[in-house]
């Protein structure tokens, strides 16, 4: 098997591609009830002074929007590096094989 | 028996040296040296011992008084700078044997080892005499029966000739002045004797007589000490010298003749003309701070630049003598100190890595960087111990080298002098580039072919080699001895003349 | 009780090492020596009392003989993160010396030993001193491990090594001596933070220094950062790792780092200019991890990358990310070292480390093949392998941290930290594998690698599956971390509780990223194809730009120049003065005359010998001359 012919490619591209939709739509139904509950993973009491431990004004916090954002935000970040390393990097920092040798 | 040892010391070895004459051929001179040498070694641990324990020495020759006769005195300094000596002269006797047969004719074997006797007995004599025209009589039996040892390195390279006969003129200038020197004090002083001189140069210069001509002797004694002990820019004469001596030759005379001088040196500057004299009445401290300072910086450039491994070493002593001279001139206890330490710890160091080289030059026939390429897989011993010293030249923290170069930094900072600390910095550097050099064309250079079938060293002389390096290894972990020894030893003559009246 | 570092047992063996001539004792005494060193380091923590209670101090005046100058080490102090640490570095000896098995080259174990003894006594450090002591130690045998490592450029790459570690333990010396001026004081505190009795904590004394720009805390930085491999400081890394063995660089992998990331935390824990390079550190591991062609330079810059995590968690700094950094230098230490060891198998089966030479293994090599994916999704922090727990940690860290205080630094980390892992995802979760093992068929038919090698790498895979199985971690890797990683409860008066990544919304989100960047790479693919190239880091500097540039175009002209100078001052002067004087004939004039046919011609030759130079002694003489007048002159109105 040829792993570099293209109508492979595509059916690993369409794979993965699936999965990230199934999870994004997982992670938004979680967020859902996120919302409902108002936390599900984070919340802290935050004392005013900022010590940890110290009954006081508590607020709950939910951070849990980071978790569905992670998709989109991973799909973003991965075109950017790829990109900016290859694009921009890869010109300026690669050298051919030999470059210390002569 | 005990009694006449510091007797011995000398009378052993000037014997001995001519009955080596006569001792026939083949091993026998070796092995009759080798006996001579150990005993010799053995009394210097004794008298060191003794001398530790309870004060200086003095024998009087033939019961005479010290002021008529000849008187040794031995305190904490020359029983210090005896044992260094001794040692040196006992390893390296044993390690000789292979090495001179191969560099020397076979038919003059007896001679060399009665020279060799007589040069360790002039050695030995310098330092424990009281006497100062003793010292110039052993200083000159020292440095004929030298100046034919190292001639002796002829059959390897013709210009030993050369190097030999230069050092000839050169010492006999150095020993003249010091003669001139000895004379003019003698003469206002009416003694010989180290103590007495003392004591009565003290009054005069209290009482501001006869002060020109103590001046003129002490210029005298100061140039012809600086050209025996290769005080830069008087340090003509070594680099060849040791270059092209035989193998064993330079590694005893790097690790005891400058030293020598050295012990010398101080030994007039604090202990006949006294401090105050030396570094107070006249303008000597800066002269020779600057002449070893750049000595220091111009050695090891000179050293970096060799392409004969003995030479890059024999260009590095000079440096290290600078360390040496800087410590003393700091005047002050630890610069002393330092001087003295670095006396043993140098000794060691240097004859160590000679005695390597002397391995090469055994297996390969030569020293050039080129010879040396390679060898850390055939000579893994040896080039160890070469490479263990090298780190000690530079003054590496755990060698013998930085206990010296330690104290003689802890002197500047007490005198107050930096630009001695950037120089010691400076130095180091210079150091780590000379040593690199090699042990970079050791460990990393290729082979040449000549050297592809070169083996080990015999174990005897690895043995030896390792003696040397080993021990300065020891003296680098565990300072406490030495530094003890060499710190009574800087007391004894910043008091003046070693506390022996 | 135990009363060494148990790394002094590795430092001994590894001395006796060499002195065993047969393979099989040789390979039975390393394995010996390292199982006995992982028992030992069990019973320092187990059967002690708690952190910081188990101290054994050991005292040594150090080089006898200077005067007052007397330090006592305290070579065995149970630290915070001593457990893990010397834990994981124990158990990476065992695997290596496994590994190693099969090699023949007598100089490399020991040397291995010998650094993985003394990574293991740098963890148990009472005092700066012991540290750095160790901490040279290291740099010296992890040099010999560079140097024997038989590669085309392994002998260069080790000088290089050595110079940089050289430089950089200079400068923490530096450091520390300028700490001690500062200090009076070397000692080491148990743990990198003071935690007061209300719960709240602050930073050690060192963090103190650094925001008041003192000198020492920044020289001891600098000198621990070349070891963590920081961006310009680093670039030895992945300029020496490949050019060791296949066994050596499994075994460089896991101490020289992971030791920086353990220093770091005594020290610097809660300095935030540390989130910066950590950052730093993720993303330059991981753009040129991209663009990088030789597998494993690859791995080498994947270190770097991970290590940014570490790094960046230590400048945090709060208990949670302190235990984030540690779980996380554990898993890494031996996902990398799988990875390597995979990657070291592919190069000893064919000889080829060049991902363009690579491709279409996975027929031959399966076993390497499903170690390497393993090893690839615990980089990528898959649910299910151990990073996901401790990667979390850091992360989670840092989202907590900016909850609590709304420091838009910790948000900043949080960003790209999160790219980052999706960055690792990529380069080391798919597109090594796929490189190595899938991708164009490159011809090549090797088997998977002997036993030793195999075994060593199933075992290591066997390790991230079990600690990422929910609750595993909990009851073994949390119980040696230096803090129980506790978060606040939720809502209103709840008790805080163990940290547990086990949640619903975590683990989609981790898959969501993962699937991500598994879509990313699959429709970049053709932009991430290789290219035969190597690629230039900040070792440029003094591989390059010195030599070439500075030294060759502009210092050595120079020095030539001088050079004309010096020869005319030494060379000539001297000769000059001496003829000047009379003193001297190095030059002759030599006169000869030729009859012709009646005429005389006369011939003038001048001359200069210069075998006479090593006769001439006028020009010393003079010196000497010289010399006895300046004296002379110099006293003469002293007396």
């Amino acid at each position: 098997m040829d792993c570099t012919d293209p109508k492979t490619m595509k059916k690993m591209k369409w794979i993965f591609g699936i999965l990230t939709i199934i999870f994004a739509i997982l992670s938004l139904f979680i967020s859902e009830k996120i919302a409902e509950h108002g936390h599900f993973f984070f919340t802290c009491c935050c004392p005013v002074d900022g010590a940890m431990g110290v009954e006081a004004e508590c607020r709950e916090v939910a951070i849990d929007g980071q978790w569905y954002f992670a998709t989109v935000y991973s799909l973003l970040a991965c075109c950017v590096l790829v990109v900016v390393s290859t694009k921009v990097f890869g010109p300026i920092f690669k050298r051919e094989d030999t470059y210390y040798n002569d | 028996m005990i009694d006449s040892i510091p007797a011995l010391m000398v009378v052993l070895p000037l014997m001995a040296g001519v009955i080596t004459v006569f001792t026939g051929k083949g091993d026998k001179p070796w092995a009759w040296a080798t006996a001579i040498t150990g005993i010799v070694f053995a009394m210097s641990i004794a008298l060191l011992a003794e001398v530790t324990a309870h004060g200086p020495v003095t024998y009087n020759f033939g019961n005479w008084p010290s002021q008529y006769g000849i008187a040794y005195t031995i305190d904490a300094m020359n029983g210090f700078v005896l044992f260094v000596v001794s040692l040196i002269a006992a390893v390296t006797t044993y390690y000789s044997r292979l090495s001179v047969k191969d560099e020397i004719p076979n038919d003059r074997l007896h001679i060399f080892y009665a020279l060799w006797l007589l040069t360790i007995c002039g050695l030995l004599g310098i330092t424990i005499t009281g006497d100062t025209f003793n010292v110039y009589v052993l200083l000159e039996i020292s440095s004929l029966t030298l100046y034919a040892l190292i001639a002796m390195g002829y059959r390897r390279d013709r210009r030993a000739l050369t190097a030999s006969l230069r050092y000839v003129i050169l010492g006999s200038v150095g020993a003249s002045f010091l003669l001139l020197g000895i004379g003019y004090l003698m003469m206002i002083t009416g003694t010989l004797n180290m103590v007495d001189m003392h004591d009565r140069l003290q009054v005069l210069i209290h009482n501001d007589e006869y002060s020109r001509t103590i001046m003129v002797a002490y210029a005298f004694l100061l140039v012809g000490l600086s050209l025996k002990l290769a005080l830069f820019p008087l340090h003509m004469w070594l680099p060849n010298a040791y270059t092209y001596a035989p193998s064993a030759v330079t590694g005893l005379v790097a690790a005891t003749a400058t030293k020598v001088a050295v012990y010398m040196t101080i030994r007039f500057l604090f202990g006949i003309f006294g401090r105050d004299f030396s570094f107070g009445a006249v303008e000597s401290s800066d002269v020779l701070l600057t002449c070893a300072g750049l000595g220091v910086l111009y050695t090891g450039i000179q050293a970096a630049r060799q392409n004969n491994v003995k030479s890059v070493l024999a260009w590095s002593s000079l440096g290290q003598i600078g360390y040496i001279v800087i410590g003393f001139s700091l005047n002050n206890e630890n610069g002393l100190t330092g001087s003295v330490v670095h006396i043993l710890n140098h000794a060691l160091i240097k004859g160590g890595m000679f005695l390597a080289l002397g391995c090469v030059a055994y297996r390969l026939g030569g020293t050039r960087l080129t010879h040396l390429k390679g060898l850390g897989r055939k000579m893994p011993w040896t080039m160890a111990a070469f490479t263990a010293g090298g780190l000690g030249l530079i003054g590496f923290p755990l060698t013998g080298g930085f206990i010296g170069k330690w104290y003689i930094g802890l002197g500047a900072l007490d005198a107050g002098n930096w630009l001695i600390l950037v120089v010691i910095m400076l130095g180091s550097l210079l150091a780590v580039i000379y040593v690199f050099r090699v042990v970079y064309a050791i460990y990393f250079g290729e082979a040449e072919p000549d050297s592809v079938h070169a083996t080990e060293a015999p174990a005897s002389m690895v043995v030896c080699t390792w003696i040397l390096i080993g021990m300065s290894l020891v003296c680098g972990l565990w300072s406490e001895w030495s530094v003890d020894l060499a710190a009574n030893a800087a007391k004894a003559m910043l008091a003046g003349f070693g506390g022996a009246h | 009780m135990i009363s060494f570092p148990p790394g002094l047992i590795l430092i001994v063996a590894a001395v006796l090492l060499p002195l065993m001539r047969s393979k099989k004792a040789f390979n039975t005494w390393a394995l010996l020596a390292s199982v006995s060193t992982f028992v030992v380091v069990l019973l320092t923590y187990i059967g002690g009392d708690g952190i910081g209670d188990y101290t054994q101090s050991c005292e040594y005046a150090l080089l006898p003989g200077l005067g007052d100058f007397h330090i006592t080490l305290e070579l065995m102090q149970l630290n915070a993160p001593t457990k893990i640490f010397a834990t994981v570095f124990s158990l990476m000896a065992i695997v290596g010396v496994v590994y190693s098995f099969n090699q023949d080259r007598r100089i490399e174990l020991p040397a291995a030993l010998l650094y993985a003894g003394s990574a293991i006594c740098v963890t148990y450090a009472g005092d700066l001193l012991t540290m750095f002591l160790f901490w040279e130690l290291m740099a010296v045998g992890s040099a010999i491990v560079v140097w024997s490592g038989g590669q085309k450029d392994s002998a260069r790459a080790g000088q290089r090594y050595v110079a940089v570690h050289l430089l950089g333990g200079a400068i923490l010396m530096a450091g520390i001596v300028a700490y001690y001026v500062a200090n009076g004081d070397l000692a080491l505190p148990n743990s990198p933070l003071t935690v007061i009795a209300d719960g709240s904590y602050h930073a050690s004394a060192m963090v103190e220094y650094l925001t008041s720009n003192n000198i020492a805390a920044w020289l001891i930085m600098i000198g621990v950062l070349v070891n963590a491999g920081a961006p310009f400081l680093g670039a030895w890394l992945p300029d020496a790792y490949p050019e060791a063995s296949v066994s050596g660089t499994v075994f460089l992998s896991a101490f020289t780092t992971k030791t920086a990331v353990f220093v770091l935390m005594m020290l610097f824990a809660g300095a935030d200019v540390l989130v910066w390079v950590g950052l730093a550190m993720a993303i330059y591991g991981l753009i040129y991890a991209l663009i990088e062609n030789d597998m494993r330079r690859i791995l080498a810059y994947a270190i770097i990358n991970q290590l940014g995590f570490m790094v960046c968690a230590v400048g945090i700094g709060t208990p949670l990310t302190l235990c984030g950094a540690s779980a996380h230098a554990f898993a890494s230490v031996v996902y990398k070292a799988l990875l390597l060891m995979a990657a070291g198998s592919v190069l000893y089966q064919t000889g080829k480390r060049k991902c363009t030479d690579l491709g279409g293994l996975y027929k031959t090599m399966p076993i390497t093949m499903i170690c390497t994916l393993i090893g690839g999704m615990t980089i990528s922090a898959m649910p299910l392998t151990s990073s996901f727990t401790t990667k979390s940690l850091i992360t989670s860290g840092a989202a907590l941290e900016y909850e609590l205080g709304h420091n838009p630094l910790y948000m900043y980390a949080w960003f790209v930290l999160m790219a980052a892992s999706a960055g690792g995802a990529l380069y080391a979760g798919i597109k090594f594998p796929w490189l190595v093992f899938f991708n164009k068929d490159s011809g090549l038919r090797p088997s998977d690698p002997p036993k030793n090698m195999t075994w060593s790498m199933i075992f290591l895979a066997a390790l991230c599956v079990i600690f990422g199985f929910p609750g595993i971690s909990e009851l073994t890797l949390y119980t040696i971390l230096p803090f129980a990683p506790m978060v606040p409860g939720h809502g209103a008066g709840a008790e805080p509780h163990l940290y547990s990544t086990w949640s619903a919304s975590h683990v989609i989100s981790q898959f969501a990223l993962l699937a991500a960047t598994g879509f990313v790479f699959f429709s970049f693919v053709k932009t991430l194809s290789r290219t035969v190239t190597i690629t230039i880091d900040s070792d440029w500097i003094y591989r390059r730009l010195i030599p070439s540039y500075v030294w060759g175009g502009l210092l050595l002209p120079a020095v030539r120049w001088l050079g004309k100078g010096h020869e005319f001052l030494l060379g000539k002067v001297p000769g000059m003065i001496a003829r000047g004087v009379q003193s001297d004939v190095i030059e002759e004039r030599v006169n000869k005359s030729i009859e012709l046919g009646g005429t005389t011609i006369r011939f003038s030759f001048h001359f200069r010998d210069n075998r006479r130079r090593d006769w001439a002694v006028g020009g010393v003489l003079l010196v000497i001359t010289v010399m006895l007048f300046m004296y002379l002159l110099l006293n003469f109105n002293a007396i």
